[in-house]
């Protein structure tokens, strides 16, 4: 299967200015917009635009386990489905789930789990889904910061957030959340995510080259910027209740005063024993 | 996986005593449609993407494309395939793994009235015939299930093929196949034609409305689909669950859903997505 427009790899992804291609300095972020409760179908939800990634994260449960052999009688399990839109990259992904999808859903459900108190919740499953409509590079570090937004939203007791950016590597200087093209054609990849409650590193992969100066110095840049994500997780979610306060405030919602509901009940009665006559 | 799993039937009761006095769970009238939000170009690597919200529905399309082989009954038309995934993430019961029969008959219902009034254009999307011919994609994934999920995911495979910027290329060598990119794109408004609206009804015992929310489509019986082109042409019917309809009622809901389905037509508007920059 060809394409028409063929995806070729650059040479050269810093400008003469010092600047990236897409104009950014070696260590800035991509702009990051993150919404929770996005899904009213899901017990929690959150959606991630990080850069050109697009990513919504599901999660249901604490809910039965399915196949009830996976269930285990002390504790509950976490279970994480990374998956890729056939839509999100370049070349079309085949439907099924490849090799790399689900070696990513288990990278992240390592990372969550350290924060979960599973063992509160016997017999059941908790499932994130995360749904990679748009991807861009760096779709882990984004996955899993917006499941750790979810869980939230689902009111999962969690120890901490968890947050996730990856450095990388191009014509040999250290830059800072690789977009796609950088990923593709720049030296070294090395995402991290870190648990906040005890300051650890729960996922941690590397590849490509690096010498260890420069691995000590990305892991100080990571934890810096790793700081400004988890300050935008936190307004993320409280965005989400000020929201509700402000619609109450300003009286776009329609509340029921207590005694009124009584007197709805009676009449909707009422109105239901005419129907009933009628009939 | 199997609706009737987690409808209580006490819920039924409730929906069917408020749908006899007219009255819906969300304050609509019978025949009355959620309200319809389209934004396109939603997806970066896409060719053409839309995300349509039906309420609380909602659907994410994109649209890619291959070259590769014709059909050898087709060897000079392109070749277009619509896949539907009901995605866990989009409700409760939902399960992962390959499409299910659900999933299947939703892709095909949103294939089948682009196909019987000839949307698509598929002899411009071949290249050399015999050998190199476009194949489209057109991938509907449900983000969130609440009902009616048909209608959503026509409007949004329509919508994404609008705002498509798909490269058009020049043959280089017939022998080879070989082809390159000139550089430009199809112009949508050419390469597609008579776009077909798919209105749904629901039937609950002897009560029938439009555009089941997720509360009614969990207890209905079953739902007629009708679609109609431009012309005013009926172009697909499917008629499913388990509900039977009596053929007055199947004569007089073709006239509502193309009365609906026309004025949607023209509330969608949906040839302004045609050159929505990304």
């Amino acid at each position: 299967m060809s394409l028409l427009i063929k995806d070729e790899s650059i040479e050269k992804l810093i400008r003469e200015d010092g600047k990236r291609l897409d104009g950014r300095d070696l260590l800035e972020l991509r702009p990051i917009k993150m919404e929770v409760g996005v899904i009213p179908n899901a017990n929690g939800s959150a959606k991630i635009e990080w850069g050109g990634n697009k990513i919504f994260a599901a999660v249901y449960g604490p809910r039965e386990v399915h196949p009830r052999h996976d269930a285990r009688p002390d504790r509950g399990i976490l279970r994480t489905f990374y998956r890729m839109a056939t839509f999100s990259v370049m070349e079309r992904k085949r439907p099924a789930p490849s090799r790399r999808e689900k070696e990513i859903s288990m990278v992240i459900k390592n990372a969550i789990e350290p924060v979960l108190f599973l063992e509160l919740y016997p017999d059941s499953a908790i499932e994130v889904f995360l749904e990679v409509i748009s991807a861009d590079g760096g779709s882990r570090c984004a996955c899993t910061t917006v499941a750790a937004l979810a869980l939230a939203d689902a009111g999962i007791p969690m120890r901490s957030l968890i947050t996730s950016v990856a450095v990388g590597k191009a014509n040999g200087k250290i830059i800072l959340d690789c977009s796609g093209e950088e990923d593709k054609s720049g030296e070294a990849d090395l995402p991290c995510a870190i648990t906040w409650y005890n300051n650890q590193i729960s996922l941690l992969q590397f590849d490509g080259i690096m010498n260890i100066e420069e691995f000590d110095e990305s892991l100080d840049i990571i934890k810096e910027s790793l700081e400004k994500i988890h300050q935008m997780q936190k307004e993320a979610l409280k965005k989400k209740y000020l929201d509700i306060r402000n619609n109450i405030k300003s009286n776009k919602t329609k509340t029921i005063s207590p005694n009124k509901i009584e007197e709805k009940i009676e009449s909707d009665n009422l109105e239901n024993q005419n129907g009933g006559e009628r009939q | 996986m199997s609706l009737s799993k987690i409808i209580v039937s006490t819920e039924r009761k409730y929906v069917l005593k408020n749908l006899k006095r007219g009255k819906r769970s969300d304050d609509r009238d019978l025949f009355e449609y959620r309200d319809i939000n389209v934004d396109v170009n939603v997806v970066k690597e896409a060719e053409g993407s839309a995300q349509v919200r039906l309420g609380e529905s909602q659907v994410i399309t994109g649209v890619k494309y291959e070259l590769g082989p014709p059909f050898p009954d087709m060897p000079d038309k392109g070749v277009y395939t619509v896949m539907a995934e009901l995605i866990p993430m989009s409700w409760g019961a939902f399960e992962g793994g390959p499409p299910d029969k659900q999933a299947i008959e939703l892709a095909r219902l949103i294939d089948r009235p682009i196909r019987s009034a000839e949307t698509i254009q598929n002899e411009m999307l071949c290249l050399i015939p015999n050998k190199l011919v476009y194949i489209l994609f057109i991938d509907v994934y449900s983000i969130n299930f609440s009902g009616n999920l048909v209608d959503c995911g026509a409007i949004s495979a329509l919508a994404a093929l609008i705002s498509s910027k798909i490269p058009t290329a020049k043959v280089l060598d017939e022998e080879k196949a070989e082809v390159e990119w000139d550089g430009k794109f199809f112009d949508t408004k050419k390469l597609l034609k008579n776009l077909p609206i798919s209105i749904t009804f629901g039937k609950l015992e002897d009560v029938i409305f439009a555009d089941p929310n997720l509360t009614e489509q969990l207890v209905m019986d079953g739902r007629i689909t009708y679609a109609f082109d431009e012309n005013g042409n009926l172009v697909s019917i499917q008629k499913g669950g388990l509900a039977t309809f009596s053929i007055d009622d199947i004569k007089s809901l073709s006239r509502k859903a193309k009365e609906i389905g026309d004025k949607l037509r023209k509330d969608l508007n949906l040839w302004q997505y045609k050159n929505v920059k990304k």
